[in-house]
């Protein structure tokens, strides 16, 4: 939660800076944010790679469940594709790119900023913030009515780190592989996902 | 062209990370960590400069907010419909027992 905090801060930071002239012009019109965000992209591939003891985990896993990040991501663009009937200025692949964050709203809305510009950027980080905020507050009662899949499936790509704690309390010490292989497998989805609906 | 240097970016940084599996890498999710911040901060500046953007942002808001409504209650179903199955499945395999 205080991470989360921290990135909704720069952002704020930011929108500040720019919105009273602070700093010069050349700096944001410069294309920084894509050099960045190669950077970003090459550490988030190292630290994939480096980290096999996760991968040794998931042999002891039902096989079943396995079928939780698809239900995720079919799920997560059902939604978005019904919504997208009632927003009349937003196209089917706007609001799949922006659903298919998954959570994952640092990633998502610096991709979409860079295909779409900063408006479904935003609307994407904004989204996508929201939808860990509700994964972080509702997962005892979605645990309640809807089984003890639904909090590991609405917190979608932050399932193996900031809304870990909050499935292990409310699902159980049995659901931790599981979330975390969820976690993992809609994490690096997102790119692909939210970059595939960018492009149609 | 932008999809392919990213995916090449990650492809390089799995290679290179699978290759220094066995030392330690800590200090990778803190330059993650910085990267994000740094990107968030410019995404705010974008913002923040534009006029448009920033009268919209109530309008955003509610836009992002029915998004997040309807990707919740989508995987909120198919996770249910998911657990169903998987317990009526462990029910059948008791009952053969």
């Amino acid at each position: 939660m205080k991470g989360s905090l921290t990135i909704v801060g720069f952002f704020i930071l930011g929108i500040i800076v720019s919105h009273y002239n602070l700093l010069p012009t050349s700096i944001i019109h410069a294309d920084i944010s894509f050099y960045a965000l190669c950077g970003l992209m090459f550490f988030v591939g190292v630290s994939i790679g480096s980290d096999t003891s996760t991968l040794k985990n998931f042999r002891q896993l039902n096989v079943r469940f396995t079928l939780l990040p698809l239900m995720t991501i079919l799920g997560t663009l059902a939604g978005c594709i019904v919504v997208s009937f009632f927003l009349s200025n937003r196209s089917i692949s706007d609001c799949c790119a922006v659903g298919s964050g998954l959570g994952y709203y640092s990633l998502s809305s610096i991709i979409i900023t860079e295909y779409r510009g900063a408006e479904l950027g935003t609307i994407a980080l904004l989204c996508n913030i929201m939808r860990e905020i509700v994964a972080l507050l509702c997962a005892p009662i979605l645990v309640k009515y809807f089984g003890k899949l639904a909090p590991i499936s609405v917190g979608g790509a932050t399932t193996m780190d900031t809304t870990l704690p909050i499935i292990t309390q409310s699902c159980g010490k049995d659901f931790v592989v599981i979330s975390i292989f969820h976690g993992c497998l809609t994490d690096f989805s997102v790119p692909f996902l939210v970059t595939l609906f960018c492009s149609l | 062209m932008f999809i392919i240097a990213i995916i090449l970016f990650m492809a390089t940084g799995i290679f290179i990370g699978y290759t220094l599996r066995n030392k330690e890498t800590g200090a990778v999710s803190h330059i993650i960590t910085g990267f994000i911040w740094l990107l968030l901060f410019l995404l705010g500046l974008e913002v923040g400069g534009n006029e448009k953007l920033i009268k919209g942002l109530y309008t955003f808001g509610l836009e992002a907010f029915l998004l997040m409504i309807a990707g919740v209650t989508g995987s909120v179903l198919a996770s249910w419909a998911l657990w169903v199955y998987i317990l009526k499945n462990n029910h059948k395999k008791e009952e053969k027992r």
